[in-house]
């Protein structure tokens, strides 16, 4: 260790010094994102927002239980009149236990991303996306009704040319055209 | 070296769990938890860890956590010193507006400060979150806490979290 | 280098009564990686005593911890440790494992590995850029917060997040190795060891770096034991000392690596043995995606407790969803403490259950906060100009410190 704590002198230093910083000033290594004329293609199990299948969910609560900040909130479906409970589709059984009743609806201004409701639903009804960029001008934007919160979210930016980002060993990030 | 004849040898109240590999050495007498610790010290435990509170409705259990930097053998064993103290009953006040004001008063022992000099920030801490007094640390002090805090000890169990009163003329 | 030396067990008796000390206030706005504030007596430009000032970015781990079922504690203990969310995600996990006695599968475990060094590589290269620019080098920061990208982009392909990853459960880890990964780490290691040679010319080896880090800061190898500071900060004083040898946790007593000490303990062998464990790091990455084995990556006991759509989207998906289990999750009575090496230090927890739903008592030690000695022990008797190289180079980060 003793080698490399030895002061260079300080030529050679500063000559070195000086033609690294030279050479990319000449080449530079960017890895920079031309966003929002790019945006990116993100990896499938990428966390973004979400919504919910309304025909796979049970009403079982699991996801407003798990959910660490308590963003999530159950709230009775008003499918049908009379706030009725909405029957299982057609040629799936019905299944027995908590009843069709309540649905999830998601604050957005508290949701942290963890994907700890996604992956406790015991029938798989989150749809997961990637969408990752939105930005919310109103508090009750952050808060979407029932109605807003059965689409999905709209993506920013879809004329946007698709990226994806790929190790370089010139680079260490580079962009190219999705597939 | 055999850490668990030389351990027994120090106090004879030596809890060993095998299964999680703890060590905890109990002090029943608070006279003697600078003797132990300097003790201990000599095998080769040589820097506090942490140093915190447990707290139960009658009673808090102050809990250091020692670890060992310059012994070979001891560099893989994690050693709990514990000492149980009585809270004293808390003190109810009614005010002039009539409010109740609980006074909870806090509970004093021993500081190791003079034998690991590394446990003086985590005794501060210790302090202001369960009102630990730790009689002999040279700069007890509030540390993260704002000082108005004094007296509501946050992570004692029967802390509950007051939002300031809004005056409205 | 100073006029006056102080002896280090003095400083308790240093008298700065008086008029004649300036008292500096540095803060507690932002002054270097976080809100904190800095005390300062100073005689002329000497510093005499420091008295850090934290807790501006309290934020309560302990209490909300002891108050949520166990699994929410993941994503704050994650939150305190920005630079370090994995680790932290680690120990908090390895304790419970402990309490529920759960040992996860041997692929689980490397994953746990990985994921774990990649992480380490992005905490140093933030300490060293931000090291970069409290010495003024705007160069250095900028490259070290741009190489960080390569590996959080590992990161993000492996976990589905970029630093709040949320990756480890009680009983293994939440998604396996996806397709293209090797090919991806191995690319990317290859331009961190050609990136590192840059480094090393224009910031390492750069001598005004080494006239402004050398000797300054020192802190003996005795001294270093006595406080018990941790991490890379140790052993640039020379204890050789690693949670990942002497605790090994994960797959680490299967992995073959060093654990790189110096001697001086000066804010620049700080500095270097940064670079050197970002080595031994990309060594690591290497060694573990080449023997990782086959198999699980979730323990059977949490594997048995998922529903058939679970099981279905675990064979297909290489995805863990969660049991019910890990709401109603109650580890039986007891405590346990588990100790892991994050990229500042160890992080130390300490967690009594009492077989309720919410931990009973939830402690937890962070590596900045065992490392606040630098500022009262180690700043002494250097001018006040030596204050931003102490600090910089011992990567203090005051919202992991506050907890």
């Amino acid at each position: 260790m003793s080698e490399v704590r030895k002061p260079r002198d300080p030529l050679t230093g500063h000559v070195k010094a000086l033609a690294k910083g030279f050479k990319y000033l000449v080449e530079p290594n960017r890895m920079t994102l031309d966003y929002p004329a790019e945006t990116m293609k993100l990896p499938p199990n990428y966390r973004g927002f979400f919504t919910v299948d309304d025909k796979k969910c049970i009403g079982c609560s699991m996801c407003e239980m798990v959910c660490p900040p308590e963003a999530i909130t159950m709230v009775p479906r008003i499918i049908g009149e009379g706030g009725k409970t909405i029957p299982a589709p057609e040629g799936e059984k019905e299944v027995k236990g908590p009843k069709r009743t309540k649905r999830p609806v998601v604050n957005w201004g508290k949701c942290i991303f963890c994907y700890f409701c996604v992956d406790v639903c015991p029938v798989d009804a989150f749809i997961p996306t990637q969408v990752h960029d939105l930005a919310f001008e109103k508090d009750s934007e952050y808060r979407p009704s029932y109605e807003d919160y059965l689409k999905p979210p709209e993506e920013p930016y879809k004329n946007s040319k698709k990226v994806i980002s790929k190790a370089d060993l010139k680079r260490g990030v580079s962009y190219e055209p999705a597939p | 070296m055999n850490i668990k004849d030389e351990l027994s040898k120090i106090s004879t109240n030596l809890v060993i769990d095998e299964k999680r590999a703890n060590y905890k050495i109990i002090i029943d007498e608070p006279s003697k938890l600078i003797d132990v610790a300097n003790s201990i010290k000599n095998l080769g435990f040589d820097h506090v860890v942490s140093v915190t509170g447990v707290d139960y409705p009658d009673k808090i259990e102050v809990i250091w956590h020692v670890s060992s930097y310059s012994s070979e053998e001891l560099k893989g064993i994690d050693l709990a010193i514990s000492m149980t103290v009585k809270k004293p009953e808390p003190l109810k006040q009614t005010d002039a507006q009539g409010n109740i004001n609980v006074n909870r008063p806090p509970v004093t022992v021993p500081s190791l400060v003079s034998v690991w000099p590394s446990g003086i920030f985590s005794e501060r801490e210790a302090f202001e979150m369960f009102g630990i007094i730790f009689d002999g640390h040279p700069d007890l002090r509030y540390l993260m806490l704002p000082e108005d805090f004094y007296g509501t000890w946050p992570l004692r169990k029967d802390f509950t979290y007051q939002k300031p009163k809004v005056f409205i003329e | 280098m100073s006029e006056k030396v102080y002896n280090i067990d003095d400083l308790q008796n240093i008298n700065v009564e008086g008029e004649k000390y300036i008292i500096l206030q540095i803060g507690p706005s932002h002054p270097g990686s976080g809100h904190m504030r800095l005390k300062v007596w100073l005689d002329g430009d000497i510093i005499v005593k420091v008295d850090p000032d934290i807790g501006f970015v309290h934020r309560t781990s302990e209490w909300l911890s002891e108050r949520r079922e166990w699994i929410k504690a993941v994503p704050i203990v994650e939150r305190i440790m920005l630079p370090d969310t994995v680790h932290a995600n680690l120990a908090y996990v390895l304790t419970v494992e402990k309490l529920l006695g759960i040992e996860p599968p041997p692929r689980a475990q490397y994953l746990r590995s990985l994921v774990a060094e990649i992480n380490r590589i992005t905490s140093h290269l933030y300490g060293i850029g931000i090291f970069g620019i409290f010495l003024g080098s705007s160069t250095v920061y900028m490259w070290a917060f741009g190489d960080r990208e390569p590996f959080i982009d590992l990161m993000e392909m492996l976990t589905g997040a970029r630093i709040t990853t949320s990756y480890i459960i009680p009983g293994g880890v939440r998604w396996d190795l996806p397709n293209g990964f090797k090919e991806r780490a191995e690319t990317v290691l290859q331009y961190m060891e050609r990136r590192l040679k840059d480094y090393e010319d224009i910031w390492v080896k750069n001598p005004v770096v080494q006239a402004r880090t050398i000797n300054v800061g020192t802190l003996k190898k005795e001294d270093a034991i006595r406080l018990g500071v941790v991490g890379p900060n140790l052993r640039a004083s020379g204890v050789y000392y690693d949670t990942r040898k002497h605790h090994p946790y994960a797959a680490y007593s299967n992995l073959d690596f060093e654990v790189p000490t110096m001697k001086n303990g000066d804010s620049y062998d700080r500095l270097l043995i940064r670079v050197e464990e970002i080595k031994q790091s990309i060594k690591l990455i290497r060694q573990i995606l080449k023997d990782i084995p086959e198999g699980k990556i979730i323990a059977d006991q949490i594997y048995n407790q998922l529903n058939p759509v679970m099981k279905k989207n675990y064979e297909e998906k290489k995805r863990v969803m969660f049991p019910a289990f890990m709401i109603h999750m109650r580890p039986p009575a007891g405590e346990a403490s588990a100790k892991v090496e994050a990229g500042r230090g160890e992080i130390f927890f300490y967690i009594k259950s009492t077989g309720d739903k919410y931990p009973y008592r939830f402690r937890w030690v962070t590596p900045s906060f065992r490392n606040l000695p630098y500022f009262t022990h180690v700043t002494v008797g250097h001018r006040l100009a030596d204050l931003p190289t102490i600090y910089g180079s011992i990567d203090y980060f005051p919202p992991e410190a506050d907890r």
